[in-house]
């Protein structure tokens, strides 16, 4: 029985998952990005969906919001005829590209169908939270006990890759470096 | 009761156990800060190399204190997310090594040193964190991170080198790929996620052990984790990017990536395999079986088609891949894990030793970014460099495998695990494959000696890097007649992983 929280369920995924198809498809670099926002955005109220507040919020604010809007910026510092003459066109190439993600989007579909089918009771969810800021607290105490670590870690990788994009952005030659 | 505050949660304990990475990487900013605060003149290159290989050699002493008492032991850190064993004790000193002496390479070398050397030496010592965080995770969130910190310092050092076409293709080729992979891993860990509820390693060792036949979506899940590391150490399908990337980049981080990068990997992979219950699965044996066969044969037959030399090192590297994938392969598949996972150590350690040497001596050849060394290059070096031409002899013969050089034994350890777990397929290839190999390992040791029709090259007087090819060379030899005592060295380190 297709209940309404099924239906959200359907129809954001699918949603999503067109727009994300459209990222890679689409031939101008802007409609890439517009498509980009769209999937984060239905991917926010899918975790909303999931009564994870915090991160419906923090996928909307970060993501759709700041790097998304990143993205358009630096589109537009290119020469986007020049980038999308770049895309290779043959008919062949594309055949196998579709091909090759066709089989193993199938092999993967195909697994998870049959574990669904042989395995219909999974693990069941961790109780859902009471309230949102409850949620949120609950997610705050398992970044900064059970996954400090990790999270230290990202703290000094980002430290690290914004070193890294300071030198990249000094350093000479190019792969465009014949053609300016 | 569960501490609920972080200062309830980490204990000292905790900390000492990162301490050695931690200062590494507080003493190795110390140059990246001093250059914009001496208003942004590049700073010697001494000092930087100074700061750095000090922070790898009281990193190591560090490392000797804290965890030397309890080598062997086994304790685990921030809940559970890391493990300090005799593995982790071990491979950290094998990491300080491969970082340290590519350091002094590209202090000496034409193409790193220069106006950005004091990031270049700060990126290097980042990846390295990448990597000691990567041999002491117990975490596939941790070992994740581990992977990408080394990964994506590795693509900006790769871009820096001066050469200004082919490091930047490589780079970009390297970059795409390479997150290609970590999306492939990422997904993995997801289903694995989803299939056991956690993701630290023993327990994906027990799901291994229930799950591995009934649950498909489990399964898929090893498979695309296992995809993630093949793509890091090159193994077969996922090689392509090997040879282009290991010839853009600049050599000292062409050294750096092949030794380091490889043995880190290779133990996160051990890690991973680190269950009995791969064994209910033969066809992912089968699958595994023949990618390891793969990679050694297609590393080999490559290499013997190259002429140059930087590209034989790089299809050697990834035959190289292949033989550690033989003992990796008897470690999860086999009864006896902790046998196996010594020799698959064993050989990260000869094949770092060897790959390091002859990465270094094409170092020295290379006058400007732009030289690419043939082999017919080497002609006449011999007579006129007797102590070089004799370290490349030593060390191509190991690579090769001749007795009773280091290189040998590596392989010897190996293939014994695999015969001992009847795993006869695999030997027979690994030796087959050694013998295949030994035509392009001598290659470069005949013209060095037996061509006259050219004088030699004069090669710049790079004392570090001069150094660090001869005592690669000597260690070589003097571990390879040592090499039961440090077989028992890496078995201690082994013995109490469970």
């Amino acid at each position: 029985m297709l209940t309404s929280t099924d239906f959200l369920f359907y129809v954001l995924a699918f949603i999503s998952v067109f727009f994300g198809a459209a990222v890679v498809i689409a031939r101008n670099p802007i409609y890439s990005a517009m498509s980009l926002v769209i999937t984060m955005i239905s991917v926010a109220f899918l975790f909303g969906a999931l009564d994870a507040w915090f991160l419906a919020g923090v996928q909307l604010i970060v993501y759709a919001g700041a790097v998304t809007v990143l993205f358009v910026m630096v589109l537009m510092l290119f020469d986007l005829k020049h980038e999308m003459k770049t895309f290779s066109k043959g008919l062949l190439g594309n055949g196998v590209k579709l091909i090759a993600s066709g089989v193993t989007l199938g092999m993967l579909l195909v697994y998870i169908w049959s574990t669904y089918a042989t395995e219909p009771t999974f693990k069941p969810l961790p109780p859902a939270a009471t309230s949102s800021i409850k949620a949120t607290k609950d997610l705050a105490t398992s970044l900064f006990t059970d996954y400090i670590f990790a999270f230290e870690a990202i703290g000094a990788l980002l430290l690290i890759i914004a070193v890294g994009a300071v030198t990249l952005s000094r350093i000479t030659g190019g792969t465009h470096h014949a053609d300016s | 009761m569960n501490p609920t505050t972080p200062m309830d949660f980490v204990t000292l304990k905790d900390m000492l156990s990162i301490a050695p990475m931690a200062v590494m990487f507080l003493i190795s900013m110390i140059p990246l800060l001093m250059k914009p605060l001496l208003g942004n003149r590049e700073l010697n290159p001494k000092t930087v190399l100074l700061y750095n290989v000090g922070a790898v050699i009281v990193a190591a002493f560090m490392t000797t204190t804290i965890f030397g008492p309890s080598f062997g032991g086994k304790s685990t850190a921030f809940a559970n997310a890391i493990v300090i064993d005799g593995i982790t004790v071990w491979m950290s000193y094998l990491v300080y090594l491969v970082t340290g002496v590519p350091l002094m390479l590209a202090y000496d070398h034409v193409a790193t040193r220069g106006r950005q050397f004091t990031e270049f030496a700060f990126l290097m010592m980042s990846s390295a964190i990448g990597m000691l965080i990567l041999i002491m995770s117990n975490d596939l969130i941790v070992t994740f991170i581990g992977i990408e910190t080394m990964s994506l310092c590795l693509y900006i050092l790769v871009a820096m080198s001066k050469e200004q076409v082919l490091s930047k293709e490589a780079a970009f080729k390297y970059f795409v790929l390479g997150s290609f992979a970590s999306a492939i891993m990422l997904y993995g860990v997801a289903l694995l996620y989803g299939t056991v509820g956690t993701t630290y390693y023993p327990d994906i060792w027990v799901g291994v052990t229930k799950m591995i036949t009934t649950n498909r979506m489990f399964l898929t899940g090893i498979v695309l984790v296992i995809l993630g590391f093949a793509f890091k150490v090159s193994i077969f399908p996922l090689h392509a990017w090997t040879p282009d990337v290991y010839q853009g980049a600049s050599t000292p981080v062409t050294a750096f990536m092949s030794t380091a990068v490889k043995a880190a990997t290779f133990v996160s992979f051990l890690r991973f395999m680190n269950s009995e219950g791969y064994a209910q699965a033969p066809q992912l044996l089968t699958v595994m079986t023949w990618l390891a066969v793969l990679t050694m044969t297609i590393g080999n037959v490559a290499a013997i088609m190259q002429s140059n030399f930087k590209r034989v090192l790089a299809y050697s590297s990834v035959s190289n891949s292949g033989y550690a994938m033989v003992g990796l392969i008897a470690a999860g598949f086999g009864a006896n894990y902790n046998g196996a996972a010594t020799s698959v150590l064993f050989y990260l350690f000869s094949y770092t030793l060897m790959t390091l040497g002859s990465f270094g001596l094409v170092a020295l050849f290379e006058k400007n970014e732009n030289t690419s060394l043939e082999v017919t290059d080497l002609r006449g070096m011999g007579r006129k460099y007797p102590w070089l031409g004799m370290a490349l002899t030593v060390l191509m013969l190991s690579l090769a495998g001749i007795p009773p050089t280091l290189g040998f034994f590596g392989k010897f350890f190996v293939f014994s695990a695999a015969i001992e777990q009847d795993m006869y397929w695999l030997a027979f290839w690994g030796v087959i494959n050694s013998v295949i190999s030994v035509y392009f390992y001598l290659r470069p040791i005949v013209v060095m000696y037996m061509s006259e029709d050219k004088e030699a090259e004069v090669l710049p007087m790079h004392i570090l890097t001069r150094g660090a090819v001869i005592l690669a060379a000597v260690a070589v030899v003097v571990l390879g007649l040592l090499s039961s005592p440090v077989y028992a060295l890496v078995k201690k380190s082994v013995v109490n992983l469970f």
